[in-house]
Formats: structure tokens, C-alpha cells, sequence
């Protein structure tokens, strides 16, 4: 019961942060200098007329207040304003585009966890020995890397030399093998989604890896120091369950912050990914976006991948609540 | 007040001897050094090559000082028909030639000297933009720490907010809105100082938390000093040392987000050189050309690597949690 009542604590709590972050959109697209129309026109024929007509329509020469009140009643009901640019509603052009960011996004993560935690623990068990400064080494690299280099390599690697892996693309496993006329079984399709996955996911993830391994390995250091490893240690505990029941639980709670405060890295990161691989998510509609001014869309975009982030972070938080051994521990001895 | 005073700068001198002595002994710390050192010198040498030469042959001079070393060419203009071949490999390639160690763009500028130019934007960027996102951060970290209550609530409100947008997202929005379609660097450069406000203010409040209950603060307030005083004398300096580490770990990551900045055409413009925008074009190039890819994603990694490995010494020398 505490832990659904602090659910619902932490998506009130957003609340705020959510209007907060329509407001800071919001004036941002709509404080700037110049107006969104004319740039949009800009480089053809001007006819005063017609961008008033254009203003009018979609109620840009209405005071600021009465725009956003207009804005926010449309993103209650799930509108996000219409397209000018390309006459379509953004609710509509976004919906397609969730997915594969998603797909993209979460994928990274798995790889990162996948990799990272083992890592970390062999580095603060072996600690100063070979295994731990190789393992630095690569840790130090992976947070210095750009992720689209380290994709741009992986293609100019796998791609066009070995040529094992597609460059561009992704295969979607919600679509179904009927959604592609080159697929035929399931086994094909999700043969086919890991294959097109595998290099942007390595892309994406490589940095959360490196920054989730150097954390793990630091608080296995300081776990392992801990009281309560001494103690368990005094009682003649085997070291396997001291590190598998003991050290391990306390050390992940900080890696479940991290993973949630580095999703913003990671939707940051995924506009690059997405351009270097041509994937038709989230990312890439952005920078469509801006390189048409097309200032409705930019806004939805921007909402949605703020959503996204804040999302994650209660995620998180309530997985925090859930492990935190400080709530657990009475049950779990 | 008469003995906090001189206490503290005991205290915080010997803080800083004893951070000096732990970067030279740290081997990471000392090769971060070497290598931030070697890239600041690199490209103080080019800013002051290319302002120079402006200066003194004006504004059309199409030369630059270091064009007259052997190895160097000039950094932006293209070579005319005839003059220079494009797509050239690098020197220890067999078709290759030392006259271009690094071989030669599309436009057969030699990429060595494009490189070693591209130095300048990253460098400088990173640091003008840390700075930024510092001197900010500390403001409006001091402030809300020190107030706290209403005013505290209302400025973590705002940074929770814009922490939520990630950041290379909220630079393209900024700079796009406020350039209008034309993105310049410069822009570029405050976009990314704006968005690092609110991390750096994080850990400036929190810092500024714990300093606030301090016996010398409450003295300094006891006997009168304004508040404004108090946080620009004693509340600021007091928690320096961590934002410092802080501020250094930064520049690697302001330079990889600018790299991704001008990789997307959001950063430096052509014919500036500069890596991610290098990197940008060699993107076209893929299939052609290999080698035009490699050599400034290395430029970059080894830049922020030094930041790091410097930046992580000084976090070891000043953590003493994990000195052991």
C-alpha cells in the first residue's frame, strides 16, 4: 500500500514540473525574435494578406496568455496544435515516431546494465589489478567517446568493411512480419529487428555503460568497506554471499538514480543516433523540425521527450523505494 | 570573527597545497594534465596565429603565420583548380604523401592543419560555455541556498524544469529561435552556458546547504555583515573546491555536446574548422573516403579524455572518502 500511495505522490509531485515545462516551450517558441510565419515564408514570394489570413487562422495575432491557455486545453485533450508546415495535426506526425526512440532508448539501457554491472563488480573485487585498470581504461574511453563517432565507426566497421550489419534503418516487432514485405516468420522478424538494432543500440549505450560501470565499481568499493561486511565477514559468511547479498543490493541504489537522471543524456543522444542511422524516431523528426521552423511541432517534440525523461525519473524512484533495503530489510532476514 | 577569519585561509590553503601535491603525484591526474596542456597550448597558438595575421595583414590576408612552417597550410581557403587534390589518404597510406600527414579533405584542404585548427573552436567553446554555465550556476546556486525558503523553492522549480528538456535539444531550440534559422557558434556557445546553469547550480546549493549552518556564518550574520557580504565572501568561496572538480569533468562534456552540436549544423559554420562539423561533412563521405571520419573523432575523444583523467585526479585529491 506505502508504495502505490508513493506512486501516486511522485506523478502528482510532476505535475508542476510538467506545466513548467509547456511554459518554458512555450515561450521559447514563442518569445523569439522574428515571427514564425514570415520564416517560414521566407525566401518566397511576401504577401502581407496572406500571412495575416495564416495568423489569423491559427490564432498567432491573439495575445500570448490567450495562446497558451488555447494551447494547454488542446494538450489536455491529447492535441498538440497543428502542423503549419505541413498541415497535419503533431499528435499525428508524433505518433509513429515514439516507438522507435523508445525501442532505440531502451535497448541501450539493457546493454549498458547488461555490461556494466558485471564489469563494475570485476573491477572493485579485483581492485588495482590488470582486470580493473583494463576495465577504467575502457570506462574512461566510453565516457569520451561521442556516441555518433562511436556509431559512425561501427558502421565504417561492421557495415561497410565487414559488411555482417546493416547501416541504416531499424525493424519494428510491433508491425509483425506482415508489416514488411521482405520478412516472412516471426523468428525472421525478430532475427531481423536485433540485427538493425545492434549497432545504434552499442552506439547509444556505449556512455551509459562507462558511466554506470565507473559508479558500480566506486560503490562496490565502498560497500564492500561497509560495517555490515565487516560484520558479515566476523560471522564467517562465504565472501560469494556477502558480495551477492550483501554488497550487491546497497550499491545498486545509487545506479538506479543515475540510470534515471542519464535518460536525458540518452533522449539527447538519440537525436544523433537516429540521424546517423536513419532511424525514423523521435530524434530525427526534431531535427526535421527545426530545419523547416516548424515551431507547432518543435514544441510536441519537445513536451513529449520531457514527458519521457520525468517519466523515467519517477520510474526510477519508485524502484528506488521498492529496493531501498531500509524499507525491505525486516522481511527480508 | 577574530579568529574565523585567519582560520579559514589555513584551512583552505592548505586544501589547495594538498590538492597540487595529490594531481602531481596521481599518474592519471598528471597525463590529464599533459594532454589538456598540450591541446590549451595547441590552440592558444592557433587563436593568437589567426588573429594575429588578421591584425597585421588585414582583414582579405589570405595567409596565416603558421603557413609558413613546412607542415601547415591554411586552415579555410580552398586550394583553386589544379592547386590541390581532394580525398587524398594519409601519409603512411601508400598513395599517400608528407606533405599532407593526414591527407586532404573534399575541397583538397590539407586535414592535418584542419585539425590542428579545429583545436580552437573545441577548446575555446568548451571552456567559454563552462564558464558560463559556472558563474550563472554559482549565482543562482549561492542565492537559493543561502535564502532558502520561497525563494529557494521557486528557483529549483525553474532548474527541475529546464533539467527536463535535455540539453543538446533545448541548445538546438535556443539557438534556432533566437538566430531564426541561421545558427551561428556564438549562440551556440551561451545556449550551452544556459543549459548548465541548473547543474551547476545543483551542486552549489547543496554545497551552500551545509556551509550556511556553518559557526562562521552565523558570526559574520551576528555581527552585522549584509547578506550579499556573506555570499560573496564567505558562502562562495567556502564551496569552490567541488564545483571546481565539478566545472573540469564539465568541459569534456560541454565539448562532446558541441561536437554533437556541429555534427547536426548547429555549431560552427563552414569554413570554420572545427571536429564535430568536420565530422558532419565526412559523414557524406562514408563509402568514398574512410580516413576523413577517423582523425577528428580522435581529436575529440583524446581532448575530453585529458578533461577527464585531469578532472578525476582532482576529484580523488579532494574526496578523501576514496583515498584509502
Amino acid at each position: 500500500m506505502g508504495l502505490l500511495r508513493y506512486t501516486v505522490y511522485r506523478f502528482l509531485q510532476a505535475i508542476p514540473v510538467l506545466i513548467g515545462i509547456t511554459i518554458i516551450t512555450f515561450l521559447l517558441a514563442n518569445l523569439a525574435p522574428g515571427d514564425p510565419v514570415r520564416l517560414m515564408l521566407a525566401g518566397q514570394e511576401v504577401d502581407e494578406e496572406l500571412i495575416e489570413t495564416i495568423e489569423q487562422r491559427y490564432g498567432l495575432d491573439r495575445p500570448l496568455y490567450e495562446r497558451y491557455v488555447t494551447y494547454m486545453a488542446g494538450l489536455i485533450q491529447g492535441d498538440f496544435g497543428h502542423s503549419i508546415h505541413r498541415n497535419r495535426p503533431v499528435t499525428d506526425l508524433m505518433l509513429n515516431r515514439v516507438g522507435p526512440t523508445l525501442l532505440l532508448v531502451l535497448s541501450a539501457y539493457a546493454f549498458a546494465l547488461v555490461t556494466a554491472i558485471p564489469l563494475g563488480i570485476l573491477a572493485a573485487t579485483r581492485r588495482n589489478e590488470p582486470t580493473d585498470h583494463v576495465s577504467r581504461i575502457v570506462a574512461l574511453i566510453g565516457v569520451s567517446t561521442p556516441s555518433f563517432w562511436i556509431g559512425i565507426m561501427l558502421i565504417l566497421v561492421f557495415a561497410v568493411q565487414l559488411g555482417w550489419l546493416p547501416s541504416t534503418g531499424l525493424v519494428y516487432p510491433w508491425r509483425g512480419p506482415d508489416g514488411y514485405d521482405w520478412i516472412e516468420t516471426w523468428p525472421e522478424l525478430i532475427y531481423q529487428t536485433i540485427r538493425h538494432l545492434l549497432l545504434p543500440m552499442v552506439a547509444l549505450g556505449t556512455l551509459q555503460m562507462a558511466t554506470l560501470m565507473r559508479v558500480e565499481r566506486t560503490q562496490m568499493i565502498e560497500s564492500l568497506q561497509g560495517e555490515y561486511v565487516k560484520l558479515a565477514r566476523a560471522y564467517g559468511v562465504p565472501e560469494r554471499t556477502i558480495l551477492r547479498k550483501h554488497a550487491f543490493q546497497v550499491a545498486q541504489l545509487p545506479i538506479i538514480t543515475i540510470v534515471g537522471l542519464n535518460l536525458s543524456t540518452a533522449l539527447g543522444g538519440a537525436v544523433l543516433i537516429e540521424t546517423v542511422f536513419n532511424i525514423n524516431g523521435m530524434g530525427r523528426l526534431f531535427i526535421e523540425a527545426i530545419q523547416q521552423l516548424d515551431y507547432q511541432l518543435i514544441m510536441g517534440i519537445t513536451i513529449v521527450i520531457a514527458t519521457m525523461f520525468v517519466i523515467g525519473v519517477i520510474i526510477t524512484d519508485i524502484a528506488y523505494a521498492y529496493v531501498d533495503p531500509r524499507v525491505t530489510y525486516g522481511e527480508g532476514e | 570573527m577574530d579568529d574565523s577569519g585567519p582560520g579559514d585561509d589555513i584551512e583552505v590553503r592548505r586544501g589547495w597545497r594538498h590538492t597540487v601535491r595529490t594531481v602531481k603525484e596521481d599518474t592519471t591526474a598528471r597525463w590529464g594534465l599533459y594532454i589538456v596542456a598540450v591541446v590549451l597550448l595547441i590552440s592558444a597558438y592557433t587563436i593568437i596565429d589567426s588573429n594575429l595575421s588578421r591584425l597585421t595583414l588585414g582583414a582579405m590576408a589570405d595567409f596565416t603565420f603558421a603557413e609558413a612552417l613546412p607542415i601547415f597550410e591554411h586552415p579555410e581557403r580552398i586550394p583553386g583548380p589544379g592547386e590541390g587534390e581532394g580525398h587524398l589518404p594519409p601519409a603512411f597510406h601508400a598513395d599517400g604523401s608528407m606533405a599532407h600527414p593526414l591527407g586532404t579533405d573534399p575541397d583538397g584542404r590539407d586535414y592535418f592543419t584542419r585539425i590542428v585548427y579545429g583545436a580552437q573552436v573545441s577548446v575555446s567553446v568548451g571552456i567559454v560555455s563552462t564558464l558560463i554555465g559556472f558563474v550563472g550556476g554559482t549565482l543562482v546556486g549561492a542565492v537559493a541556498g543561502f535564502y532558502g525558503g520561497k525563494v529557494d523553492d521557486v528557483l529549483m522549480r525553474i532548474i527541475e524544469t529546464v533539467y527536463a528538456i535535455p540539453p543538446l535539444i533545448l541548445i538546438i531550440i535556443f539557438t534556432v529561435f533566437i538566430t531564426g534559422g541561421n545558427p551561428d557558434i556564438i549562440y551556440a556557445v551561451v545556449g550551452v552556458g544556459i543549459t548548465f546553469i541548473p547543474v551547476f547550480a545543483r551542486i552549489i546549493r547543496s554545497e551552500v546547504l551545509s556551509i550556511r549552518e556553518m559557526d562562521y556564518i552565523e558570526a559574520a550574520r551576528a555581527s552585522g555583515v549584509k547578506n550579499r557580504e556573506i555570499i560573496l565572501r564567505h558562502v562562495i568561496p567556502n564551496s569552490f573546491a567541488p564545483v571546481l572538480v565539478y566545472a573540469t569533468l564539465q568541459i569534456g562534456v560541454t565539448i562532446l555536446i558541441v561536437a554533437g552540436l556541429s555534427f547536426l549544423g548547429y555549431g560552427a559554420q563552414p569554413p570554420t574548422p572545427d571536429w564535430g562539423q568536420m565530422l558532419n561533412v565526412s559523414h557524406g563521405y562514408m563509402h568514398a573516403n574512410v580516413w576523413l571520419s577517423i582523425w577528428p573523432g580522435i581529436a575529440i575523444l583524446i581532448t575530453i579524455m585529458g578533461f577527464n583523467l585531469f578532472g578525476d585526479g582532482l576529484q580523488d585529491a579532494l574526496d578523501p572518502r576514496l583515498n584509502d
